[in-house]
């Protein structure tokens, strides 16, 4: 088990460099010079002389390689750069600031999505093609294609114009955080509903549960205790994988409900064209689902002991 | 094939549903009642008339007319989107997956590291480093679909590359453009298509959710996504102008779902 963690751990590694390496390739895409757009934004005339006295700034004068490796140091020293339109603002500060708000919204959401998803699953599985499994499945359907943008507008309307209930955005009141921890998680509440529904329907015909079944077990303790830890255990793997998802969805949801998070942070920065900051949040989006990936497999590892033979 | 495809009645009615959309964007000039670009007002936040019979927006702008216009950008741009990435997608599945060997090592890795980003945050990146508008959103939604295709139809590959009339033809020196043209594209195909089908409607909820932030469509052109985010503006005063570009976004969408489900039923052999 040891041996598998570093093993895994040291593969994700050179995925980190290549991240890291995309991250900062992407900014010397830009069809614009950096060096132009980082004087434009502070609104001074770039001149040749302003131009090359910015260039020697930001070292954008340096080769390319070098300047990919100072990058990285500084960056594994947390330290991002300014930010180019507030030149007194550092990048690391401005992410810090608006991280807290992302994952508080994050976090409400994915605990909105297993609170719903798995009772509902279960149930779905076990009354099947019922009229409550056929008004699920018609939810579902359509969860999965609205556009969630949408979605937040109308309960807008809904709960915060028509009913006044809570605030349409902002996260400053109390109750703020409902509506878009709600809109956030309804995309996935549809896609774990179908997983659990249909890992549960696969399991069910499996050996072991007829066997539970020839032994007189009770038929929810046979549900609850053996089918259902089966199923859940392979949608630990697509849980990993949508907290990234759930980080990075927040961007829409944060613009709808004036969220001040890492994604209001993201887009305002892309309008503005103030590529540092857009260059952390690649960066940081890119590390952390590599991390989620990692934590995923290692934890699929210890709990399906067919996976650990292998070693 | 195409019997059982008139026999499934969802599969029908979808795929009219989509064709009449597309017919009805291919001729927005001839059967929208306004000029979308009009504006007027006077006649601004208009009920449902004669004259417009969807009512009017923030500008006077007839919405049935911005709506049928809008289908241009919202469908086509996305199905050219599809296009470009299934044909770039499996050009390089396909050489990948025949060649093997070190060129397959090194296109699996960059596949790899393109998977490795989160689909949304690949796009923010490619719009936020070459700038704002469509043609960047279009550019990164293939940069970051590519790479699905690419893997899957290498591992469809891999998989008749063994099977017996394959390793025939290789013995009697058919050439690899015509193994791979005759032999290997008809069996992947179904695959192609079912996934294709399923991914536009991803495509075209992403597209209008970047003209919704403003990064895609600019205004005035009349985009599904830009419309509503031009009625989330006075979501207070006019909330039914929300109403009719989600309504037309959910339906199109859902029936790209549900026709891509049922082609998959219907070429799944292994159903049968």
């Amino acid at each position: 088990m040891k041996k598998y963690i570093i093993k895994r751990m040291l593969m994700a590694l050179p995925m980190m460099l290549a991240v890291s390496f995309v991250a900062f390739v992407l900014i010397n895409l830009i069809p614009a010079d950096p060096a132009e757009v980082a004087l434009r934004v502070n609104e001074i005339i770039p001149t040749e002389e302003a131009i090359e006295g910015m260039r020697e700034e930001l070292g954008l004068n340096k080769p390319y390689f070098q300047r990919y490796i100072t990058w990285l140091w500084d960056v594994l020293h947390l330290d991002f750069g300014n930010s180019y339109v507030n030149k007194d603002r550092t990048v690391l500060g401005e992410i810090t600031r608006s991280l807290p708000a992302t994952l508080e919204l994050a976090t409400a959401s994915l605990f909105i999505v297993m609170v719903v998803s798995i009772p509902v699953g279960v149930l779905c599985a076990v009354f099947k093609d019922s009229v409550f499994d056929r008004i699920v499945r018609i939810f579902i359907f359509i969860g999965t294609a609205m556009p969630n943008y949408w979605v937040g507008i109308l309960l807008i309307w809904l709960f915060s114009v028509k009913l006044d209930l809570v605030p349409t955005g902002g996260n400053r009141e109390a109750g703020a955080i409902i509506l878009p921890a709600i809109t956030l998680s309804l995309t996935y509440i549809s896609t774990y509903v179908r997983l659990i529904r249909n890992n549960m329907l696969e399991n069910m015909t499996e050996n072991y549960v007829f066997y539970a079944k020839v032994r007189g077990l009770q038929n929810r303790s046979i549900i609850l205790k053996h089918v259902l830890k089966n199923s859940l255990q392979s949608s630990v793997t697509a849980l990993g994988m949508s907290i990234v998802q759930l980080v990075s969805g927040t961007v829409v949801i944060e613009n709808i409900f004036s969220w001040p998070g890492i994604g209001r942070l993201c887009i305002t920065a892309i309008f503005n064209r103030d590529y540092p900051i857009i260059q952390a949040y690649i960066l940081m989006m890119g590390i952390l689902f590599i991390f989620c990936n990692l934590c995923v497999d290692i934890l699929h590892h210890k709990l399906d002991p067919r996976l650990r033979e292998g070693i | 094939m195409l019997k059982k495809l008139i026999k499934d009645k969802i599969a029908v009615i979808t795929l009219i549903i989509i064709l009449t959309t597309m017919m009805v964007g291919v001729f927005a000039e001839e059967i929208a009642p306004n000029d979308p670009d009009k504006t007027s007002i006077i006649s601004k936040y208009a009920e449902g008339s004669q004259e417009f019979p969807l009512g009017t927006d923030h500008l006077g702008r007839c919405i049935l007319s911005r709506l049928i216009y809008g289908i241009r950008p919202t469908v086509f741009l996305s199905l050219l989107t599809m296009l470009c990435t299934i044909v770039i997608g499996t050009a390089i599945g396909m050489i990948s997956g025949y060649a093997r060997g070190l060129l397959d090592e090194v296109i699996m890795r960059i596949v790899d590291i393109m998977l490795s980003f989160p689909s949304q945050v690949m796009i923010l990146a490619v719009v936020g480093m070459m700038g704002v508008g469509i043609r960047n959103v279009i550019i990164a939604s293939i940069a970051i679909k590519w790479a699905w295709y690419a893997r899957m139809i290498r591992s469809t590959v891999i998989k008749y590359n063994n099977k017996n009339y394959i390793l025939y033809a290789k013995t009697i020196g058919t050439r690899k453009s015509f193994i791979i043209t005759r032999h290997m594209l008809p069996n992947i195909l179904s695959e192609i298509i079912v996934l294709a089908t399923l991914d536009t409607g991803w495509v075209i909820i992403s597209i209008s959710t970047l003209s919704f932030l403003g990064l895609g469509v600019q205004a005035p052109a009349a985009e599904w996504g830009a419309m509503l985010s031009e009625a989330k503006n006075v979501i207070t005063s006019h909330p039914t102008q929300m109403l009719a570009p989600g309504l037309a976004i959910l339906i199109l969408v859902s029936s790209f779902n549900m026709l891509g489900d049922s082609l998959r039923d219907i070429l799944d052999p292994k159903e049968v």
